[in-house]
């Protein structure tokens, strides 16, 4: 474990170390590129992420890789913990709760599962919406308030939320201002046949990778690679189609919510954090056509299915139209 | 619940523009065109439209906020039927009550008639079909109704745009109803579908019309009647605007008189009455209609006539004051009594130069000139002698009450019973001229020919006879044929026009009366036949033996061979009741030119202007009406006091060259003293060496035969000319627009060489690329241009196009310069990228695929976005 973050020398460029990180998930994780680097987009743009898909996708397998492919400060990985939702969990669960320390004669806090640097919530609407808000609270603020202590989360805290289709029974669904905490709502997906093909073939061989996860990257170089990802350049026309997006999502006849301006802001520092993952310092139009869905569709509240599944793709088309006409000079 | 449907303001507004107006013009254009006929719409055809307009916009409106069609429309009833009785209550007298009710019965039906038009365009989608099969019904019935039909423009002008309409109504109707109107393009993708439909529309019919337009008037001359241009029965009008006679006549339904109200040519008469000085004017002869087409129904021309009277000279082609005269027509006339020779001179207005009128027997014409003063009224004209019976006259149909012209009549008919019967006539002559149709269905005829001619011996009497048949009147004092220039076609198929005349409709024209008669004469065995031309009308007394003639002056009658008389006019057409048109005025008939004594035509030779005497190589020469033909002599000529014309303007000598053809006319009142001798050499001896001269005519013959020519050609212009303008335009523009792909590529790509900003070169190579696999068909769908360089491109043609994506991508976002490498990259791209493009398709396939317009288009336009509903 510790030969190859030895090997890895300071001069490295920040393109390889996402490089390294992205093969590394792909060893575990496999045809799952795109969701891979929206996942690290996500995370490098200190934001969280909402995977929506069917149990059985690899969302908790994801969550697992990233976590051990980032070595900790003090131990050996940096902390993953995992949070299974369900309808009787309650916000302290999360949290953490004081207990009497006998010794002491005092209250002592006894953290939560929170306290980590990976969470993973899993099927985060089966649980009640008071549980639910608990998080999205912290995930805003990087902190959580006890009674008069306020305690500090880690410096890198990164949520992987998964949900199940809202059709399902026994789910919560998530109430739309606190959809806007996560930087993206991905669809996982099932692989294609070949992959799948792959997947059959070498299941001992992933599950052992997934045991034996190497840690590619240390919790010291993420917090520099989100430093860097806010950095990179974009262009004022990006910004503009950024604009022009968010607001014709008010103005949409299919759309009841539109996007709000957190969202647009959202929307820019996703952008950086994609380009910095595809190994660019700047901002082309293909980043805002490939994370404009997952960034702003679930964000919205459509007037019916039909809108849901035409209307940000049209105002997506019309904008991508433009933007490849510019004449910039 | 209450289920309100989403109304889309872009679809009312294009259905509003697309189905509601073009409806309106075409109501427009039926009620224009049924204005004409019907009074009852009293020429206010707009107010109509409108009306008409108002009722289908209010009744689309409310079809749209899905109102009941049932309540709505009695409303609509019972708001019409109160608004009618307040008018009833309110109008002021009888008149105005009746008046107002008038229009307000046309404002009802047509608003009502537009109500259900709008309420139906909005509700059902099969309605512009029926709606298109109403109005084409109306429009056949407006045409079968006034009978106007005659010409296949005529057909073409009032069917094509109904017909246009019927297409596009459907079509539009149906498109407007299957668009997806989610997105603003709307519009434009609408209009494209119109546009193209609406050109294939045009074209195809543009094209067929084009191509089979000799066939469609070919066909409509035989079952729609009528001549290609005028419709005038007994006129044609030639291709330089003048008039003429008809070479036939058949019965065709209708007659379209008095299209022109100016007169065609004015005829001095030089005819009186025996023994008085009341003029008696003669019917002037065109064509005689010797013969009967019974399948057809017409009366023809026999040429090959051996016994033929019919004298027809082409004066335009008659040189000036040279005579032509055929006295075989006098032989053939075969006629002794009564007869004297009548002067008639022609002024041709509009009638045409070539034609030939006269009284007949005619059987010599000499061109004549104009006075200077009435050149521009009066074209030509020629001087027309006739071997013309004393008995013949017009005075047959007006039963003039000057007791002079009543005594004459009687005088007439007195004399014709003298006539000798037909027994010593030659059998042939008689066999050819009693010529009867043997079918049987005219054996009716033959019936009703016995009866008049019961108790008859004289064949005057039998003439007459008929004619009182024609003038009888029944029980009730009403009369029982009449005139009507419509008297329209019997109701089967095939029927005998002429049977259905005589027997059922009793109503028709000159046509009618004429071929009536000639039947019956026939059937009583009294030789007979048509003649065609103009009738003579005694309008003034101010201007003795001068007539003017008008288009509906144009006519057909009989005449009849009486033994020794000749053939004599009778015209057994009844009056006109119904003519309420006032009586046409005469005009100023032009001074008569002095008759030339001599006439010499010829060559100048030599030229004095000093002593103004000219030389002249004669040719030919007329003295006193005699000619003398091929002459080979010079004589001189006297030009002082000779006034010299080209072509109606006056020149000076000094303008008269050697070497030009003249023709050379004396009114000299010596040379009127010597008589005309045998040959011209001892009549040229006789005359003074220095022969006076009054005027001379500068030939321009040639010139005359082009100016003709030219004429003819400007006037065949509207038929075909335009429409090969309007080809060839339409081809020019076609070209520019299928070049347009090719021209905007190689702009594309000439600007990629004009600039050294690597910025802007990477642009228009980005540009250029993505415009020729467009063009190239190779669809980019809904990918980025950077997707689909990498993903397609690259793929298919094994190029380097998303490498240069990536450059030019990071050359526009970047806030960096490109590195030298990426510099070199811009410049080297494009040439290798075209030629490996090039290189996958034939360059057949590349030049078919240049030319698509669509895809051109598609290029600028926005990707379609993927639905999925």
């Amino acid at each position: 474990m510790d030969t190859i973050l030895n090997e890895t020398s300071m001069e490295e460029t920040s393109t390889e170390k996402i490089e390294r990180l992205i093969l590394n998930m792909e060893g575990v994780i496999r045809g799952k590129r795109e969701q891979i680097k929206q996942v690290i987009t996500c995370l490098l743009a200190k934001g969280h992420i909402l995977m929506e898909d069917n149990p059985g996708t690899g969302k908790t397998v994801l969550a697992r890789t990233l976590a051990g492919s980032i070595a900790g400060e003090h131990t050996g990985n940096a902390t993953f913990k995992r949070v299974q939702f369900t309808p009787d969990l309650l916000p302290m669960d999360l949290l953490g709760t004081h207990v009497f320390d006998d010794s002491k004669k005092e209250f002592i806090f006894k953290r939560g599962p929170l306290f980590c640097n990976v969470l993973l919530a899993d099927e985060i609407n089966r649980a009640s919406p008071k549980v639910q808000s608990a998080l999205l609270e912290c995930m805003a603020e990087h902190q959580i308030t006890m009674g008069e202590m306020t305690y500090k989360l880690e410096k890198l805290f990164f949520t992987i939320a998964t949900q199940n289709p809202i059709e399902m029974e026994g789910t919560y669904p998530l109430p739309a201002a606190q959809l806007d905490r996560f930087y993206m709502k991905i669809h996982f997906g099932y692989v294609n046949e070949d992959t799948e093909m792959d997947i059959y073939k070498n299941y001992l061989h992933i599950s052992h990778n997934l045991e034996q996860i190497h840690q590619v990257l240390t919790l010291e170089e993420v917090l520099q690679l989100q430093q860097q990802a806010e950095d990179i350049f974009v262009h004022d026309e990006i910004v503009r189609a950024v604009s022009n997006l968010v607001r014709s999502t008010r103005n949409h006849e299919g759309i009841t919510l539109g996007a709000s301006t957190r969202s647009g802001i959202t929307f820019l520092k996703c952008l950086k954090a994609y380009a910095l993952v595809n190994g660019r310092s700047f901002v082309i139009e293909d980043d805002v056509n490939d994370i404009a869905m997952a960034v702003l569709d679930h964000r919205m509240m459509y007037k019916n299915k039909e809108a849901k599944q035409n209307a940000l793709k049209q105002l997506l088309t019309k904008e991508m139209d433009r933007l490849s006409k510019l004449k910039l000079f | 619940m209450n289920i309100v449907k989403h109304i889309s303001i872009t679809r009312f507004l294009a259905q509003v523009v697309f189905l509601l107006l073009p409806t309106s013009i075409v109501v427009l254009f039926i009620l224009w065109n049924s204005h004409h006929y019907f009074t009852l719409l009293q020429d206010a055809w707009l107010t109509q439209t409108i009306y008409f307009s108002v009722g289908m916009f209010i009744a689309f409106l409310l079809a749209q906020f899905r109102f009941r069609f049932l309540p709505i429309f009695a409303a609509l009833l019972f708001a019409l039927f109160s608004m009618y009785k307040l008018l009833d209550n309110y109008a002021i007298g009888e008149f105005d009550s009746f008046f107002i009710s008038v229009q307000f019965m046309v404002f009802a039906w047509l608003f009502t008639a537009g109500w259900i038009c709008g309420w139906g365009l909005q509700r059902y989608s099969f309605f512009p079909v029926i709606l298109s099969g109403l109005l084409l019904i109306l429009c056949i019935i407006l045409i079968a109704k006034t009978g106007n039909l005659t010409s296949a423009e005529r057909l073409i002008q009032y069917l094509s745009p109904v017909v246009l309409y019927s297409i596009y109504i459907v079509y539009t109707n149906e498109s407007l109803r299957n668009t997806e109107h989610t997105s603003g393009r709307f519009w434009w993708r609408f209009s494209k579908r119109l546009i193209a439909f609406c050109s294939i529309l045009l074209l195809l019919f543009g094209g067929i019309l084009y191509l089979m337009y000799p066939e469609i008037s070919e066909r409509v001359e035989e079952y729609g009647g009528g001549g290609k241009d005028g419709e005038n029965q007994m006129l044609e009008t030639k291709k330089d605007g003048t008039v003429e006679n008809r070479e036939s006549m058949g019965m065709e339904g209708h007659n379209q008189r008095d299209k022109n109200p100016e007169p065609l040519f004015c005829a001095h008469i030089d005819n009186y009455l025996p023994g008085s000085e009341i003029p008696n004017p003669l019917y002037l002869t065109s064509f005689h209609f010797t013969k009967f087409d019974t399948l057809t129904e017409t009366f023809e021309r026999d040429t090959a006539l051996s016994f033929s009277d019919e004298f027809k000279p082409d004066p335009s082609k008659i040189q000036l004051f040279s005579t032509y005269k055929d006295s075989s027509r006098i032989r053939n006339g075969f006629s002794s009594a009564h007869r004297k020779t009548v002067e008639v001179e022609i002024y041709k207005k509009r009638l045409s130069p070539s034609a030939f009128i006269a009284p007949s027997t005619s059987y010599w014409v000499q061109p004549i000139t104009v006075e200077r003063e009435f050149q521009k009224e009066f074209s030509s004209a020629y001087r027309s002698k006739s071997y013309v019976s004393d008995l013949n006259s017009a005075y047959f149909i007006y039963n003039s009450d000057n007791p002079e012209i009543v005594q004459f009549q009687k005088h007439r008919f007195d004399e014709l019973r003298k006539a000798k019967g037909y027994e010593d006539v030659d059998p042939t002559f008689m066999s050819y001229y009693t010529f009867f149709p043997s079918a049987s269905q005219y054996g009716k005829i033959k019936s009703l020919a016995d009866s008049l001619a019961a108790g008859k011996t004289a064949a005057i009497d039998k003439v007459l006879s008929i004619r009182d048949y024609f003038l009888a009147r029944n029980a009730l004092g009403e009369k029982t044929f009449s005139y009507t220039d419509n008297p329209g076609v019997p109701g089967l198929p095939g029927a005998s026009k002429l049977m259905y005349f005589l027997f059922e409709s009793k109503k028709g024209y000159c046509a009618y009366y004429a071929g009536a008669t000639v039947f019956l004469l026939r059937a009583m065995g009294i030789p007979s036949r048509i003649v065609t031309g103009f009738l003579t009308v005694d309008r003034s007394d101010k201007n003795t033996g001068w007539y003017w003639f008008y288009e509906d002056q144009s006519h057909g009658w009989v005449q009849v061979y009486f033994p020794e008389y000749g053939w004599i006019d009778f015209d057994t057409t009844v009056g006109n009741d119904d003519a309420q048109q006032s009586p046409k005025p005469d005009g100023t008939p032009p001074m008569q030119p002095p008759n030339p004594v001599l006439a010499v035509g010829g060559e100048i030779s030599s030229i004095d202007t000093a002593k103004k005497i000219a030389g002249l190589h004669l040719h030919d020469m007329i003295f006193k009406d005699v000619e003398f033909k091929n002459l080979n002599t010079d004589i001189t000529l006297d030009l002082k006091v000779a006034n010299i014309w080209k072509d109606s303007l006056p020149l000076s000598i000094h303008q008269l060259l050697k070497g030009e053809k003249i023709m050379a006319v004396s009114y000299a009142e010596k040379l009127k003293a010597f008589s005309p001798e045998k040959s011209a050499v001892t009549l040229l001896k006789k005359l003074p060496s220095l022969i006076p001269i009054d005027e001379v005519y500068i030939k321009s013959m040639d010139e005359k035969v082009k100016k003709e020519e030219v004429t003819s050609k400007l006037h065949e212009r509207p038929y075909s000319y335009y429409i090969k303008l309007i080809a060839i335009i339409a081809l020019a523009i076609l070209l520019i627009l299928f070049s347009i792909p090719t021209i905007v590529y190689r702009w594309y790509r000439f600007k990629i060489g004009r600039t050294t900003n690597s910025k802007e070169q990477a642009y228009y190579i980005y540009r250029t690329a993505t415009f020729l696999l467009n063009q190239l068909q190779v669809d980019r769908l809904q990918m980025t241009p950077w997707q689909f360089a990498r993903q397609v491109v690259d793929l298919k043609y094994g190029t380097r196009f998303s490498e240069f994506m990536n450059v030019y991508l990071k050359v526009k976002y970047a806030n960096q310069e490109p590195t030298e490498r990426e510099r070199q990259m811009i410049t080297t791209f494009y040439p290798v990228f075209e030629s490996t493009i090039r290189s996958h398709f034939k360059t057949g396939k590349r030049i078919v695929r240049f030319l698509n317009l669509n895809t051109f288009i598609r290029y600028y336009q926005l990707p379609e976005p993927e639905i999925t509903s």
